[in-house]
C-alpha cells in the first residue's frame, strides 16, 4: 500500500535531513506506526507522505503508484489528521465539517455521525473557538474520516487526550482496521503503538533503526524470567527464576505446590525499554 | 452546491467578526456621505464642483480595496488557524478556491462602485463607461487581498498592511490633480490609470486609458497573486 525507499528531506535551511535515508513498507491493513522521541522526523516524514512536502529525495509508491504521479483524486483516497488542532475558530463545528466536507466528489460522512463517533455530539453547534485542544483534536480526528478513505494518516492521534478520550479514538482507530483500512500513525507513546500497531518502526534523528511487531520486540528484548510473589506466615517474599528449564526447576515447583501464591509475572520489557535499548535514547 | 457551501461559510466568518461585518456596509456609508455632503460644501466653495470626479474615484477604490482587505482577513484567519496544509489535503485543487473568492469580492467591489457611481449622481458617466470604470476598480480588490495576505503575518498586521497599501493606493491620485504632462509620471503606479480612467486629463484618448487601466491593474493582480502563492506554498 505505501513503499518508501531510501526517502530523505532536508528542511531549507537546515544542514542535517529531517529524514535521512529511510525505507519500509506498509501493507494492506495494517496499522503501522512511527514511534520516536518529539523531532525525531514523524511529522517530517507524514508530510511527505501526503504530498505537502515535494522536494524530497527516494522513492514512494502509494497505492502501487509514484507519489508525484498522483493528482488530487489522492486526497479523495487518503485521509489525514494534523498533529496540531486547525479548524475556523468562528464557525462551528458542524459548519466546520460541512465546509470541508464540500471539497470531495465522493460522498462524505454527516457531520452530526461524524462528531457522534468523538462523543462531541452535544457541542456540534458551539464555535470551535470555545473548545479546549482535546476536543479540537477530535474534531480534527473526524474530518479525516469524513470521506471514508482507504488509507489514513495520524500524525500523534492521542496526544493531548484524556484517558477516556483516547481510548475512544484507538477504538475507533481499530475498528477502521477492522473495515480493512491501512493506517500510519505516529505516536511517541509506546502504550498506544503496542496497542494499535501491527508493526512499529522507531525512528530517531531521521533515522529509522528497527521494524518489527510489538510482540515479537518484547520477546527478542524481554528477560526470560519469572517473578514470584507469595506469602509465608504473613510475610510477602518475592523470588526470580529463569525462564529457560523452569518445568525442572525443584525449587520453583514446590513453591507452586505448597505456599499460597500473590502473583506470578513473566518480565516482558516495555516498548519504551526496548527502545532505550535500541536507540540508546528515551522517547 | 459546494460552491454553495463555500461562499456561505465565508460569509459566517464574515458576520461573525463584528469589524469585518461593518467594513462590508461601508460602501452604504460613503453612499450617504456623497449624497449628503457635497452639495453642502459645493454651496460654500463652489470650486469643489470640478473634483466630483476625483473623489466619486477615490471612494471606488477604497470601496473595492475594503473587500480585498475583508478577504485577506479571511486569509489571515486560515493562516492563523494553519489552515492552509488542510487545503493542501483536499482534492479541491487551491486555486478553485482563491478563483472563487477572488470573484466574489470582485463581483462585491464592481457592485459597490456601480452604486457609488449611479447612486451619488455626482458625475454622469454613461453606463457602458461606468461599467469599464467600476470594472478596473474591482480588480483592486483580490489584488489587495494577496498584498496584504503575503506580506503580514497575523492580522494585526494585516490591519498594518491595510493602512500601508492604502495609502499607496491614492498616492497617484495626486498625478490627476496636476494639470500638466508631468502628472503621466505617476502612471507608474497602476491605480494611476484608474483615478485617471475617472477624470481624464485630455492627453491620452479615454478609451485608451480605461484599456491601459484594465490591462495594468490586471497584470498587477497576476502578479500579487503569484506573490501570494509563493510565500504561502513556498
Ligand atoms: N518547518 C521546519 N523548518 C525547519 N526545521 C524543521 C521544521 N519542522 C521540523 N523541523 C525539524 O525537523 C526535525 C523533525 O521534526 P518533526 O518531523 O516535526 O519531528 P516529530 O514529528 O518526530 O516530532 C526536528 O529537528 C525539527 O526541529
Ligand atoms: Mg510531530
Amino acid at each position: 500500500m505505501i513503499k518508501v525507499e531510501h526517502l530523505s528531506y532536508t528542511y531549507r535551511e537546515q544542514k542535517t535531513p529531517a529524514v535521512n535515508d529511510i525505507s519500509f513498507e506498509v501493507k494492506e491493513g495494517e496499522i503501522f506506526g512511527f514511534l520516536g522521541p518529539s523531532g525525531a522526523g514523524k511529522s517530517t516524514t507524514q508530510k511527505i507522505l501526503i504530498k505537502i512536502f515535494n522536494d524530497y529525495t527516494g522513492d514512494v509508491q502509494i497505492m502501487n503508484k509514484p507519489l508525484n504521479q498522483w493528482g488530487n483524486d489522492f486526497y479523495e483516497k487518503v485521509g489525514v489528521g494534523f498533529e496540531l488542532p486547525n479548524h475556523y475558530a468562528k464557525l462551528t463545528a458542524a459548519e466546520n465539517l460541512r465546509f470541508f466536507a464540500s471539497f470531495y466528489r465522493s460522498k462524505t460522512i454527516a457531520p452530526e455521525k461524524l462528531l457522534k463517533m468523538v462523543g462531541l455530539e452535544e457541542d456540534a453547534s458551539k464555535k470551535v473557538e470555545s473548545f479546549s485542544k482535546g476536543m479540537k483534536m477530535r474534531l480534527n480526528f473526524v474530518r479525516a474520516l469524513m470521506h471514508n478513505p482507504d488509507i489514513l494518516f495520524l500524525d500523534e492521534p492521542t496526544s493531548g487526550l484524556d484517558p477516556a478520550n483516547g481510548r475512544r479514538l484507538k477504538d475507533i482507530i481499530l475498528e477502521q482496521k477492522a473495515k480493512g483500512k491501512t493506517i500510519f500513525l505516529t505516536t511517541h507513546n509506546m502504550y498506544d503503538a503496542d496497542e494499535l500497531c501491527d508493526r512499529v518502526s522507531f525512528i530517531i534523528d531521521g533515522k529509522l533503526s528497527i521494524t518489527d511487531t510489538p510482540h515479537s520486540l518484547k520477546l527478542i528484548n524481554g528477560q526470560r524470567k519469572v517473578n514470584l510473589e507469595y506469602g509465608v506466615n504473613g510475610n510477602t517474599r518475592f523470588i526470580e527464576f529463569n525462564m529457560d528449564g523452569i518445568g525442572d526447576n525443584k525449587e520453583f515447583l514446590n513453591i507452586l505446590k505448597r505456599e499460597r501464591i500473590a502473583s506470578i509475572h513473566s518480565l516482558d520489557a516495555t516498548l519504551d525499554e526496548i527502545f532505550i535499548k535500541i536507540t540508546g535514547k528515551t522517547l | 452546491m459546494r460552491t454553495l457551501v463555500i461562499v456561505k461559510s465565508d460569509i459566517k466568518n464574515i458576520f461573525r467578526d463584528k469589524s469585518l461585518a461593518f467594513v462590508i456596509f461601508v460602501p452604504f456609508i460613503f453612499l450617504a456621505l456623497l449624497r449628503i455632503a457635497p452639495p453642502v460644501y459645493e454651496q460654500y466653495a463652489p470650486v469643489m464642483e470640478l473634483y466630483r470626479a476625483h473623489i466619486l474615484s477615490v471612494f471606488c477604490l477604497i470601496s473595492t480595496a475594503l473587500m480585498g482587505f475583508v478577504l485577506s482577513f479571511i486569509l489571515l484567519e486560515e493562516k492563523d488557524q494553519s489552515l492552509f496544509p488542510v487545503f493542501q489535503v483536499l482534492p479541491l485543487p487551491i486555486g478553485r478556491l482563491l478563483l472563487l473568492r477572488t470573484l466574489v469580492i470582485m463581483i462585491y467591489g464592481f457592485l459597490a462602485s456601480l452604486l457609488l457611481i449611479f447612486g451619488t449622481g455626482l458625475v454622469d458617466f454613461g453606463i457602458s463607461k461606468s461599467i469599464l470604470l467600476a470594472l478596473s476598480c474591482s480588480l483592486t480588490g483580490p489584488s489587495s487581498t494577496f498584498i496584504i495576505t503575503s506580506f503580514a503575518r497575523n492580522k494585526i498586521e494585516g490591519v498594518t498592511f491595510f493602512k500601508l497599501l492604502n495609502t499607496v493606493l491614492m498616492l497617484p491620485v495626486t498625478g490627476v490633480f496636476i494639470k500638466s504632462k508631468l502628472g503621466l509620471l505617476f502612471g507608474i503606479f497602476p491605480h494611476y490609470w484608474i483615478f485617471s480612467s475617472f477624470v481624464n486629463q485630455g492627453f491620452i484618448p479615454t478609451n485608451l486609458v480605461i484599456l491601459i487601466s484594465l490591462i495594468a491593474n490586471s497584470i498587477l493582480l497576476y502578479l500579487s497573486y503569484l506573490l501570494f502563492i509563493r510565500k504561502t506554498y513556498q
